[in-house]
């Protein structure tokens, strides 16, 4: 992921569902033994970027929302709920996320099902094709 | 720390016309507080006094025959002098903090882990380019790549500072040149034979950035086509490797569609529904400016972070047109770049 292709969306929703979900992850390598208290640091650093990551995002939208009321408008009045962040958007993208997280698997999926099929063929006796690394090599 | 480290480690230091920042490099290689074996300077038939500069500052220099035109090139000539155990990789451009070796070894002590890289941050933050990509670092190196090397797989062992295990990276090939990124290739080729890489980001470098747009257009545009041409090499290997397809797909995704939306999509919305839809380039500055204010606050370097903050967005705005252009040339037109230009 580099920091520099446009679009928090997509890549920051992966990064931050992923710092949000390490500490359950790591609570296996706790009961399996493997966990250290380096990499437990490093996750409860993440965890709280995290969690500071969705209170900037509602901090703001607070502020925006405050100025539009002062600036006379009736549809935003919501500035002072416990909850202002836009849930359909996030919806929309964590939709969005989940969408081509299942295509990458399916085509992983997929993948799998033709090795299967392909080791469980009996050799070909026609001509050998090149192994693709010496096509790319060519 | 020193003891154990003592005469397993050479440092390989890929060159052409360099002469301004090799000397720094190679003293802060022998500075080290674990210091290599061995400082190999490769001297890719330079056209300034590279050479004798690099040996000068106590650097091992090695000349190709003729110039191998990349700096994957030039890294396996000196590959099959090395005899140590472990290598590292260095750019001719970059420094170490002093203790940067000293903080890397330690995570090969893990034998499955054949490839550590450290954290990256410019020297020099003075131009609007460096200052983006300032902030750039700050974001993927305290966020993302720590996340990353969570769950096991940092995306990239960054080609500037990286060591390696010699016999497995002369296994996976050693730095290949069918690619423009050829950092990116090795890792993904070491995650493809079950290596495990790691983060380490205590260990810091400092590499120089480019400073105006010739040079950010060069580097940009090796980097978005070395990016495309790895997930065109390696897709298929990448299937089988969980997290790291998941990010490569959302990366790729991000690639393509989020730079369509910020290049194309906002403007017009802007012309056909309100100007107030340009909002959508900074709607995200709250999120980004958490983990880099994370950061900057630790290094105290806090105003320089907010000073640097707005040059990010003109960057990222930049990085999206090279992005687009190299999914265009290299999955439509299928017209690969295949030529190694030297920026940064």
């Amino acid at each position: 992921m580099s920091a520099g292709i446009p679009g928090m969306g997509l890549g920051g929703l992966f990064f931050v569902l992923s710092a949000l979900l390490a500490p359950l992850l790591e609570l296996a390598r706790v009961a399996r033994g493997t966990s250290t208290p380096a990499r437990r640091r490093q996750i409860a650093r993440q965890f709280a970027i995290a969690i500071a990551m969705i209170a900037a995002v509602d901090l703001t939208l607070r502020g925006f929302l405050l100025v539009a009321a002062a600036l006379g408008s009736g549809a935003f009045s919501d500035a002072g709920g416990a909850f202002v962040l836009p849930l359909a958007p996030i919806g929309i993208t964590g939709a969005v996320l989940a969408f081509v997280l299942l295509i990458a698997k399916s085509m992983a999926v997929v993948q799998g099902l033709r090795r299967g099929t392909q080791a469980s063929r009996p050799p070909s006796s026609g001509a050998r094709r090149r192994p693709r690394a010496a096509r790319a090599e060519a | 720390m020193g003891q154990t480290y003592e005469n397993r480690l050479t440092a390989i230091v890929p060159a052409y016309n360099e002469a301004a920042t090799v000397t720094e490099t190679v003293r802060s290689l022998l500075e080290q507080t674990v210091a290599p074996a061995q400082v190999i300077v490769i001297d890719d038939c330079s056209t300034d006094d590279t050479a004798s500069v690099a040996e000068a500052a106590g650097a091992t220099v090695v000349r190709p025959p003729a110039n191998t035109g990349s700096k994957a090139g030039a890294q396996m000539h000196a590959l099959r002098a090395v005899d140590t155990e472990l290598v590292m990789a260095v750019d001719a451009d970059t420094t170490l903090a002093p203790d940067a070796i000293e903080k890397l070894l330690p995570a090969l002590d893990d034998p499955e882990v054949v490839a550590a890289c450290g954290f990256v941050l410019p020297r020099d933050v003075g131009s609007v380019w460096e200052r983006g990509r300032y902030v750039e670092y700050m974001l993927a190196f305290s966020f993302f790549k720590r996340i990353q090397d969570t769950f096991e797989k940092p995306l990239i062992s960054s080609g500037c500072f990286s060591v390696y295990r010699t016999a497995e990276l002369r296994e996976a090939g050693g730095w290949s040149t069918r690619t423009l990124a050829e950092d990116m290739d090795l890792t993904w080729s070491l995650y493809a034979a079950r290596h495990k890489v790691r983060f380490v980001p205590e260990a810091v470098s400092y590499p120089v950035e480019p400073h105006d747009f010739d040079f950010m257009g060069k580097q940009l545009r090796r980097w978005s086509h070395g990016f495309v041409q790895n997930v065109r090499l390696h897709w298929r290997s990448l299937l089988s490797l969980g997290y790291l397809r998941s990010m490569v797909a959302v990366a790729f995704w991000d690639a393509m569609v989020a730079s369509l939306a910020y290049l194309v999509l906002l403007p017009l919305l802007a012309i056909l529904v309100s100007p107030l839809v340009l909002v959508g380039y900074l709607i995200d500055a709250p999120v980004i400016l958490v983990p880099v204010l994370w950061q900057a606050v630790g290094r105290r370097e806090t105003l320089r972070a907010l000073a640097s903050f707005p040059s990010f967005f003109l960057l990222r705005m930049v990085n999206g047109v090279f992005m687009l252009s190299a999914v265009w040339r290299e999955m439509i037109l299928r017209r690969p770049l295949l030529v190694y230009e030297k920026g940064h």
